[in-house]
């Protein structure tokens, strides 16, 4: 893609984003729009972002593949791989060949070839001096990040980091911990909601989540909101 | 619906201590006294709350044998009523039926506490003389034992301090919340109960939250309600 083309594309990405941020939004789908448009325009093949909890583990809460084996790689580089790396050392790693780095990380090497991923890029999500979590970038193809790529990586970790936070003032708490526990409660009942529905309609819980996803979309809701609802019985999606 | 059955459900919804079980048990079943415990194939008996020593006993001699009311309340799901416990010839129960001539105890009554598949325990009333229960009394008592089996397992839950979602590795944690959501449609539990339950399923199975997880979200595992009691259907 010429240069032009990738910053008419960027562009629109950000111009969307820009307006999710000015009204009431939902956060999850902020991010997951985020995770699928980095697939679009860096050229990856899947993107997860994942949150520090209050142990500082990391917890995916967006990602492009909802497919147990991508969210058991993502979780595993959480525990030893670059997106830790990146999240400790708040700077981005890029891992342009995964298989150069098998003994650094055995467990996430051999995931990663499996699923076919060579290089990995992680950037952490910070705001000052804090960083409440990574994004993830999975690329078949042993490479590294160019300069454009990078930046645009950043700034879309920028996005995520500012969505998750500044919902904080919609909610007026005082506290961006909180903000962050506030995220990964609903991202507990987001899995509660996507058992339910894969229970109930007899279908995967990736599938599940497409469906309430669907649902939210439809009915103009947050897709938390749509997941409290369905935990509680009272809707069925 | 009885004025009575109403004010005893909603004191019972609201239970924080086991000393608070017995006063709205007997003010719907106003017999000579009743006991609530835990017991089962779950959980270690023992007796959580009585209004006297001669209840108390009556379940104690219970866990000593291995046997009577309470056991067969709880294995069955259904409700045992024993209005003239020392006339009636009691085949299931031999040597329960021999200890309790020496008291002074005219019938038994014992309910199941059940959530889902899990035995949790039984509610039992004794009177010194025979005594008959309506099938009124009986079938509220019933959906009595609903609010007190989520009691008994949330305390024993708490004070067993189980390891819970939080205390797992990300992935698995997911995976949880995942089975949780199958429990929820299946037992129609709130979340904070369905995760309850999880806990205590693997505390009995003395087997990771996780691995119960995946047997619930992969169907090896699956529980289905009917109208008095859930059963296990894997």
């Amino acid at each position: 893609m010429n240069t032009n083309g990738r910053n008419a594309e960027l562009l629109e990405v950000f111009a969307t984003l820009a307006d999710t941020l000015v009204d009431d939004y939902d956060t999850f789908e902020l991010l997951q729009t985020l995770v699928e448009s980095s697939v679009e325009l860096l050229d990856v093949g899947a993107a997860g972002i994942l949150l520090a909890d209050r142990n500082d583990e990391l917890e995916l809460v967006a990602s492009t593949s909802e497919a147990g084996r991508f969210v058991e790689l993502i979780q595993l580089s959480a525990e030893e791989g670059p997106c830790i790396d990146s999240f400790h050392l708040s700077v981005p790693v890029v891992v342009a060949d995964i298989s150069a780095e098998v003994s650094r990380w055995p467990r996430f090497g051999e995931l990663a070839a499996l699923q076919g991923f060579n290089s990995v890029f992680a950037v952490p999500l910070r705001l000052r001096k804090m960083t409440i979590g990574t994004l993830n970038l999975f690329r078949m193809a042993s490479s590294t990040l160019d300069d454009y790529e990078a930046r645009a990586a950043q700034a879309m970790a920028d996005v995520a980091t500012i969505g998750i936070l500044h919902e904080r003032t919609l909610r007026a708490s005082d506290a961006a911990r909180e903000q962050l526990e506030h995220a990964l409660q609903s991202r507990v009942t987001i899995e509660q909601a996507k058992g339910v529905v894969a229970f109930m309609s007899s279908i995967s819980v990736e599938d599940a989540f497409d469906r309430l996803r669907q649902h939210a979309r439809r009915t103009r809701q947050p897709l938390a909101d749509v997941a409290r609802d369905v935990v509680e019985r009272r809707l069925t999606v | 619906m009885t004025d009575t059955f109403a004010l005893v459900k909603g004191a019972l919804e609201r239970v924080s201590e086991d000393d608070q079980l017995v006063e709205p048990l007997l003010q719907l079943i106003p017999l000579s006294g009743v006991s609530v415990a835990t017991l089962g194939n779950a959980l270690s008996a023992e007796t959580i709350a009585a209004s006297d020593r001669q209840i108390a006993r009556i379940d104690e001699l219970q866990f000593d044998l291995s046997e009577g009311p309470c056991w067969e309340a709880v294995s069955s799901g259904r409700p045992v009523l024993e209005s003239a416990i020392q006339r009636d010839g009691h085949h299931a129960w031999p040597s329960f039926a021999a200890a309790i001539k020496e008291h002074a105890v005219g019938a038994i009554f014992a309910f199941p506490l059940r959530v889902g598949p899990l035995q949790v325990g039984a509610v039992e009333l004794y009177d010194t003389s025979e005594q008959t229960l309506s099938e009124q009394l009986v079938d509220e008592m019933m959906s009595l034992t609903r609010p007190l089996s989520r009691y008994v397992l949330r305390r024993t839950v708490e004070l067993a301090a189980l390891p819970d979602a939080s205390q797992h590795k990300p992935h698995a944690r997911r995976r949880i919340h995942q089975a949780t959501g199958f429990v929820i449609a299946q037992l129609g539990l709130s979340p904070d109960d369905a995760h309850l339950f999880i806990q205590a399923q693997a505390y009995a199975q003395n087997r990771p939250m996780a691995e119960v997880a995946e047997d619930i979200i992969e169907l090896r595992t699956g529980y289905v309600l009917d109208d008095t009691t859930i059963e296990d259907v894997s």
